[in-house]
């Protein structure tokens, strides 16, 4: 008799979703599935919108990374207008999305999945949070807390504030930082480096405990894929499109960001909204990959920083060409974390921050532009095609998550094979299988375009449809 | 001193060398001004600083996120001030900390931040809640008239609470309570 065991929603993510767990006669995993079961169609109604309005349209995807959405889609405007945007107001975008990845990264950190490892798979679920996180280390707890703060410092400092700032336009942006900004930010810079230092040191002495969660928690081969420069040179902004496979070889390098789509394609699942994307060559499924930090870290040959550069060293001997546990994830994330305050440090003297030079100006010049950045959990697309006055007929998103989604169902299914025994399952393996997917720090108000909240319900199911366990959280 | 502007969360006072304003009673006004009345906290919030009351600090923000407990550790007192579902009411209720619960990104209660104030910052001011009335959270900005009217009465009685605790600190030695504070204060239109 085969089981289905359902967790749902999965806590400590952006969104909402459920994981099913399909068991066989014996009581072990069959397969196990990521749903996310949420639509809003930020694709479909953006149609007949001027492209002059998404970056303020599509910021409202989310309230997580609106900043992410900003920047691409003002880069797809500016690739409609055939601009090169002024010097300025491109550092001043990159500053801007220094200090989202920052405050992302910290946040999925210290609020989300710290409590795990730090407090323990099994420790009470009452304490397994940031409050527990606190009462075993304050001082982290607060420093972690602050280290988001700086990240939201710098958005609002630049955008006016910190959530949906309408600042980025196609043609560069409306204003440059003041020298008060600029003081403000520079002042937060050692608090911010030593706490990244500091949970940098934290999570290496976790590795030491942890060795069973690094060859189970997503470890398979797979490709990666993220902008990087020609030099090999960690990219956020800017650069070409690098898919590398398990290995660490080179499989499409430089690829042009507004050729995307001859080698990324997309596939759509049954019972989720979220499209998955694969690599056009291969196929599906050998053409699944991931993004965001590990695969950011996996394509780069260097961070271009001396102290992120130490530490992706360290990191990239923990795989053989590649590194392909995602529970290295959170390693990554925090040497992004560190990378990006000494990008803040060495560019923040530079005087064009200040600078009045921020917009270039012009028609429609391209049907059709793509623009492409990192967001914090991966790249994101954003294919606009216009007519000849700039109304939008298509529109097409590439969501950093939903290029993960192959890869959580693969996560899923590895950390339910070593854990579940049949029913009742317990909590803490039920946390783990979670953990799997907050490795990724998914965005699921952004992969389906979706927000929403879903009762917390965990059910498993006999073939004959009769509910055999039920679990509720919250 | 005032730090309110729309959808951030004050956060200039926070930075590191900032000063505290322990004397200071902070307002902070929250809500989603897209989302018509969800936003009568900001619009509070932005009519509390254009009054200029002094020893009033204010903060305008979307939500409430743990960031704010530093500077909710640093004020006397704090008044969370937001819309109330199906409400018809301003009502002002003492908020008591939470030690527990969910800190999401985007979502803190308030009782979650006064228990995040004492546990990170070894301090939690006494706190209230001001539910403003509230009917249309479609999209759109702009406020219902319950809403509009729902503001006017809470400025008011925001004003007097003001000063009814301003008097019981003068006269020395913390209370508990908001000197006549009570559960109900009148329907929208009062």
């Amino acid at each position: 008799m085969s089981q289905r065991i359902v967790i749902d929603p999965v806590t400590r993510i952006e969104g909402h979703a459920k994981i099913s767990l399909y068991l066989d006669e014996t009581g072990n995993v069959a397969d196990a599935e990521f749903h996310v079961v949420e639509f809003r169609g930020f694709e479909k109604f953006c149609e007949g919108r001027p492209f002059s309005e998404m970056p303020g349209l599509t910021a409202r995807v989310c309230g997580i990374c609106p900043v992410s959405h900003l920047l691409a889609s003002a880069k797809a405007g500016d690739a409609i207008m055939a601009v090169n945007v002024p010097p300025a107001a491109e550092k001043l975008r990159r500053l801007m999305n220094l200090g989202q990845i920052i405050q992302s990264h910290a946040l999925s950190f210290f609020h989300l999945s710290a409590p795990d490892f730090v407090l323990g798979w099994d420790s009470a679920p009452a304490q397994r949070n940031v409050f527990g996180l606190m009462a075993a280390d304050r001082d982290l707890a607060r420093a972690g807390i602050r280290l988001r703060q700086f990240g939201q410092e710098v958005i609002e400092l630049l955008g006016g504030r910190k959530i949906h700032p309408s600042w980025a336009v196609p043609g560069g942006v409306r204003s440059p930082l003041s020298a008060e900004g600029r003081d403000r930010i520079r002042a937060w810079l050692p608090e911010a480096k030593a706490t990244a230092q500091r949970a940098i040191e934290l999570f290496k002495k976790c590795l030491k405990s942890h060795g069973r969660e690094v060859q189970i928690y997503g470890n398979f081969p797979s490709l990666f894929m993220s902008l990087v420069a020609p030099d090999g040179t960690w990219e956020h902004y800017g650069g070409r499109l690098c898919f590398v496979d398990s290995n660490g070889n080179v499989l499409a390098d430089q690829v042009d960001p507004q050729r995307y789509d001859e080698v990324i394609g997309e596939s759509v699942q049954p019972g989720s909204y979220l499209k998955s994307p694969f690599y056009r060559p291969l196929g599906m499924p050998e053409g699944m990959y991931r993004v965001g930090p590990l695969a950011r870290l996996n394509v780069a040959r260097q961070m271009g920083t001396p102290l992120a550069d130490a530490e992706l060293r360290y990191f990239k001997k923990l795989g053989r060409g590649a590194v392909n546990s995602s529970f290295l994830y959170h390693y990554a994330r925090l040497i992004e974390i560190l990378g990006c305050v000494e990008r803040i440090e060495q560019m923040i003297e530079d005087p064009d921050l200040l600078s009045t030079e921020l917009r270039a100006e012009a028609g429609i010049n391209s049907l059709r532009g793509v623009g492409v950045s990192e967001a914090p959990r991966g790249t994101l697309f954003h294919d606009y095609t216009v007519d000849r006055h700039g109304v939008l007929q298509r529109v097409n998103l590439i969501i950093a998550t939903g290029q993960n989604n192959l890869a959580m169902n693969r996560t899923v299914a590895q950390i339910a094979r070593h854990y579940v025994r049949g029913t009742p399952v317990p909590e803490a393996v039920l946390n783990r299988i979670e953990h799997g997917i907050r490795c990724y720090d998914p965005c699921l108000s952004c992969s389906t375009h979706a927000a929403g909240r879903m009762p917390l319900q965990v059910r498993v199911i006999g073939p004959d449809g009769q509910v055999l366990q039920e679990l509720r959280r919250g | 001193m005032d730090r309110s502007c729309r959808n951030c969360a004050g956060a200039s006072g926070v930075g590191p060398g900032s000063e505290s304003a322990a004397d200071a009673l902070l307002v902070i006004g929250y809500g989603n001004t897209l989302r018509r009345d969800d936003g009568v906290g900001v619009y509070l919030a932005e009519a509390l600083t254009a009054r200029g009351w002094p020893g009033v600090e204010v903060i305008a923000c979307h939500q409430l996120t743990p960031e704010l407990a530093e500077p909710i550790s640093r004020a006397a007192a704090v008044v969370f001030a937001d819309a109330g579902f199906a409400r018809r009411q301003v009502r002002m209720e003492r908020v008591r900390p939470l030690t527990g619960g969910t800190v999401l990104a985007h979502e803190c209660s308030p009782g979650v931040l006064l228990g995040l104030a004492q546990a990170l910052f070894g301090r939690q001011p006494p706190g209230w809640v001001l539910t403003l009335p509230a009917e249309d959270f479609g999209l759109g900005e702009g406020l219902s008239p319950l809403a509009r009217t729902g503001l006017q009465t809470g400025l008011r009685r925001l004003e007097a609470w003001v000063g009814r605790w301003r008097k019981g600190r003068r006269r020395g030695g913390a209370s508990d309570r908001a000197p006549g504070s009570v559960a109900s204060e009148g329907t929208a239109g009062d």
